[in-house]
């Protein structure tokens, strides 16, 4: 279940400017991949072209085997429910939820897709066991910590066992030892469960402890290098 | 959805509060005006239509002129000969129904027809003393009378079917008697310009129309005629029937093949009629401005909340909600609101109509001291319902779409916090 970017490229504007140029590369199943460069080197635009959130301007990215451009739009749905999770730098939690109901949100929508849920709400339980907010879980996101509150986000990210994490500089807005937890989580996830990360980040420090590191100049893929010795892997 | 969206609701109580109560008021609003007015035209149109005839056939009113006049006097051969120094005109009451047999055959084998009063009426003046008053006398068979019209459920004292044994007694408005000074049981006398003639008041009526009251009396069919010098002649026929709501339809049928002249209760109260139907049109504008100004409040409060909710609705559509979900999370808080605001309403303006029937006005075409006249009719709180909710569900469509519109990828580019 590898993602494919299939000669890549994405222009914003008009007069068009060219954001990505022409990106060809293969993330194998399982792989623990950061996305670094600069501020507009184009890392979080990538991200979200391989997360199924935005379109090419050309080429395209199979997921799976499967052409995202070629998809029906209900299908793209069904990706992003279910085969895809998500990470922001913000949390983007509901503030009306609690932290359980802002994790079981994906779950809600399943329903639509057909999918059996009678197991999740226990899944959505654990999870915020699992990432230390036991006994937490009828809190409202604004009665949590900013580190809580993107455990939160992250559990919710993960609570229909996707296949693909993407985050988009999970630690951007958290202080270092929050920072470390979640990249802690991250690593859990892809060893425990097998789920390929893909991370954008500034955090040099983070980005060496994946197994995969992709360097963005100008749009471009400046350096893609397998660390030899990820250091949390 | 709805689970969100009564989250997104109850999470914004004084938004939700203050925009539920402009809806609160609107349908409130609705029933307690439509309330008030229908039931002000219901207790018209009851007077209207079961204190007189749902149609009246009388006599045809022709107009004259010079033709006609000519060939009235010289016939059709002279009257081409004929030059007026002054051109005659105006109209020539027929003073009888002029086939009164006829018609009687005609309405006793109508199955359409419930009953039917023949009458003969006419302008007389009573005198009781020094003291006299104009009035109308309207002669008729008590027993037929009764059948076609309310005029039992208004005597004040005697007995209406008294009047059947004749002998020049009369059953007068209250109105008229106080009028004349006369009492229960005095004579008055009633003139018709030649002669004056005695009667006596056996009972009085109170139909609480004052007009009615201070003009009216009601005689025998024989002592009318007599009076009138009309023996066996009859100017009115009241009808009553089974459905009033084809009385017009029927007096159509009727007109088509008499010379006299045939209207139904609607027609005869057109002009009333007339001012009920701009009321209608004043009740509908007075309440869709209140539920425009209600709509309106929705529908900005709910374009606020969808620029202010945009982180959400981005990470919403990132785990796979679609166009559809959000439109319909933020049209079912329009929805909701509509709904629980119009249901509120409706018991806030049922309220305000038991209050309003509490209040004793006087005067007026009602007489004195009446309650005041307020319709609970079912359809006024189901087009209340229906029209609060439906305005608060239209003005949450807009916003809903814009909501819907959002896709995910443009939120979080554009940074909305």
């Amino acid at each position: 279940m590898s993602i494919k970017a299939v000669h890549l490229s994405k222009s914003f504007g008009e007069p068009a400017i060219k954001v990505l140029h022409d990106l060809s590369f293969e993330i194998q199943a399982g792989d623990f991949v950061a996305l670094t460069g600069r501020s507009g080197s184009g890392k979080s635009t990538l991200l979200y072209l391989l997360g199924a959130l935005d379109f090419p301007t050309s080429g395209h990215v199979e997921m799976g085997g499967h052409d995202l451009s070629a998809v029906s739009e209900r299908e793209l749905h069904r990706i992003r429910n279910q085969n895809v999770g998500f990470v922001f730098q913000f949390h983007y939690l509901l503030p009306e939820l609690s932290a359980l109901e802002n994790v079981l949100t994906p779950v809600r929508k399943a329903v639509d897709f057909g999918v059996d849920v009678s197991s999740f709400e226990t899944r959505g339980r654990e999870l915020l066991v699992r990432f230390g907010l036991e006994g937490k879980e009828g809190r409202l996101p604004r009665h949590l910590s900013g580190g809580e509150q993107q455990r939160v986000a992250i559990a919710r990210a993960l609570v229909m066992k996707p296949k693909y994490l993407f985050a988009d500089e999970p630690t951007g807005a958290l202080d270092s030892a929050n920072g470390e937890v979640v990249i802690r989580l991250f690593e859990e996830t892809n060893s425990v469960d097998g789920t390929t990360v893909i991370m954008v980040t500034h955090d040099t420090g983070f980005a060496a402890r994946a197994r995969r590191q992709i360097r963005l100049v100008d749009g471009r893929i400046a350096e893609d290098i397998v660390n030899s010795a990820p250091s949390g892997v | 959805m709805l689970f969100l969206a009564i989250r997104h609701l109850v999470s914004r109580k004084k938004q939700t509060t203050l925009t539920l109560l402009g809806i609160v008021f609107g349908a409130a609003a609705f029933v307690a005006i439509s309330g008030f007015m229908l039931g002000f035209q219901y207790f018209l149109l009851d007077q209207l239509i079961n204190n007189d005839a749902h149609i009246r056939i009388s006599a045809r009113e022709d107009r004259v002129d010079s033709v006609v006049a000519s060939g009235d006097l010289y016939g059709k051969s002279g009257s081409s000969s004929v030059v007026w120094v002054v051109e005659p005109s105006g109209t020539r009451t027929s003073p009888k129904i002029e086939n009164p047999r006829g018609w009687d055959e005609v309405l006793s084998k109508d199955p359409r027809v419930e009953a039917y009063s023949p009458q003969f009426s006419t302008q007389v003046l009573f005198l009781s003393g020094v003291v006299s008053a104009t009035g109308r006398m309207i002669g008729s068979e008590p027993d037929a009378q009764r059948k076609v019209t309310n005029i039992e459920n208004y005597i004040k004292t005697g007995r209406f079917l008294d009047l059947a044994a004749g002998g020049n007694r009369i059953i007068v408005g209250t109105g008229l008697l106080k009028k004349l000074g006369a009492g229960d049981g005095s004579t008055v006398f009633v003139s018709t310009g030649r002669t004056q003639t005695p009667f006596k008041v056996i009972g009085t009526f109170e139909t609480g129309n004052r007009q009615l009251d201070e003009s009216t009396v009601f005689a025998s069919l024989s002592d009318t005629q007599r009076l009138s010098g009309n023996q066996n002649e009859i100017n009115n026929i009241a009808v009553r029937l089974f459905d009033f709501n084809r009385a017009r339809e029927i007096a159509r049928d009727w007109q088509s093949m008499a010379v006299d002249r045939v209207e139904s209760w609607d027609e005869i109260n057109a002009s009333f009629l007339n001012v009920f139907q701009i009321q209608d049109a004043t009740r509908y504008l007075m309440i869709g401005i209140i539920l425009l100004v209600a709509g309106f409040g929705i529908y900005n409060i709910l374009n606020v909340v969808v620029s202010q909710k945009k982180r959400e609705i981005a990470i919403l559509r990132s785990i796979g909600y679609e166009q559809g979900d959000i439109l319909r999370l933020f049209f079912f808080q329009g929805l909701i609101l509509g709904i629980v605001g119009s249901a509120l309403g409706l018991v806030m303006g049922y309220i305000a109509c038991l209050g309003l029937e509490q209040i004793k006005f006087g005067g007026g075409p009602m007489g004195g001291g009446a309650a005041m006249k307020v319709s609970f009719d079912k359809m006024i709180y189901i087009r209340a319902f229906v029209f609060g909710s439906m305005s608060a569900a239209l003005a949450s469509v807009l916003p809903a779409r814009s909501a819907g519109k959002l896709t995910p990828i443009d939120i979080i580019r554009s940074g909305a916090e």
